[in-house]
């Protein structure tokens, strides 16, 4: 699995893709790189489907 | 020196034991893991990368794996190992030992055995070292629980584009060793009761954050874990 998140300042709107075996499970924009960390959090525990994309700033 | 040398084996076991007449060790005393990077399967891993990063093998004596950040600052790359497959409990002494680098110390490195998290930086459960940035410092870290159920110990300095090794050891009983090129450095007691990783499963996790906006480069020669299952 790679979980890549896009470069930026801390509070900067950060983009987030989540891919295993070629196959991508979950996409989508963070508000700043604290939410990234919340949202692949709950990927992890409830299921990558359950994912909802947060608003960017 | 000569060498000591036993042809009819060498038993960890009893000989009423089913491995009694085994002529070896039972490989069966530890779960253990190892992996000297002569070969790399990207798909073992869950890698969390911040920016761009694509961790591969490199040339050199000893089987190696670069992992290169990109190059703004706080950009990472994080790997570890999936599936989780260690816990740790009193009764049962675990060790571990890595040899690697980095390429500056204008860095955060991590190495060790943690929870699988985006943040292997600041997970709630491992037993694993972490460096300071500018610095070098490595602190050996146990922690159930990042506030209340962690406990630190420095350990040793990193020198830029330099191996080392670092290494700790949980007696099974109270107390965890941090080693730095095999000399100890320091301790935690009161483990048992307060520090061990509670979680159902850790990994094997390593990985690098660059401090400025240069890319930076951990290289790994070797991971090792073990935990006795006896």
């Amino acid at each position: 699995m790679k979980i890549t998140i896009s470069s930026g300042k801390p509070k900067d709107a950060r983009d987030v893709t989540v891919e295993d075996g070629g196959e991508t499970l979950a996409s989508f924009k963070a508000k700043d790189l604290a939410d990234a960390h919340k949202l692949l959090k709950r990927g992890r525990e409830s299921g990558w489907d359950s994912l909802k994309p947060a608003k960017a700033k | 020196m000569s060498m000591t040398r036993f042809p009819n084996g060498l038993s960890t076991r009893k000989s009423i034991d089913p491995f009694g007449a085994y002529t070896h060790p039972d490989e069966t005393d530890q779960h253990a893991y190892f992996n000297d990077f002569n070969t790399y399967v990207a798909g073992d891993w869950t890698i969390t990368v911040v920016g761009t990063s694509t961790p591969a093998l490199t040339a050199g004596d000893g089987g190696l794996l670069a992992i290169t950040t990109s190059a703004t600052s706080g950009d990472s790359a994080f790997l570890q190992k999936t599936i989780a497959s260690f816990s740790f409990e009193t009764g049962k002494p675990a060790w571990f030992s890595a040899r690697f680098k980095v390429s500056t110390l204008a860095t955060t490195a991590v190495m060790g055995v943690q929870v699988i998290d985006t943040t292997p930086l600041d997970v709630t459960d491992g037993i694993y070292f972490l460096t300071t940035t500018a610095t070098g410092a490595v602190t050996g870290i146990v922690r159930k629980n990042a506030t209340t159920g962690s406990s630190s110990v420095a350990v040793g300095t990193l020198v830029a584009d330099t191996y080392t090794e670092l290494a700790w050891y949980w007696d099974g009983k109270d107390t965890i060793a941090f080693y730095q090129d095999r000399v100890q450095k320091g301790s935690i007691t009161g483990v048992a009761a307060n520090y061990l990783p509670d979680a159902s499963a850790l990994a094997q996790s390593f990985g690098i954050q660059t401090d400025s906006a240069n890319a930076r480069t951990m290289t790994v020669d070797y991971v090792m874990v073990a935990k006795s299952r006896r």
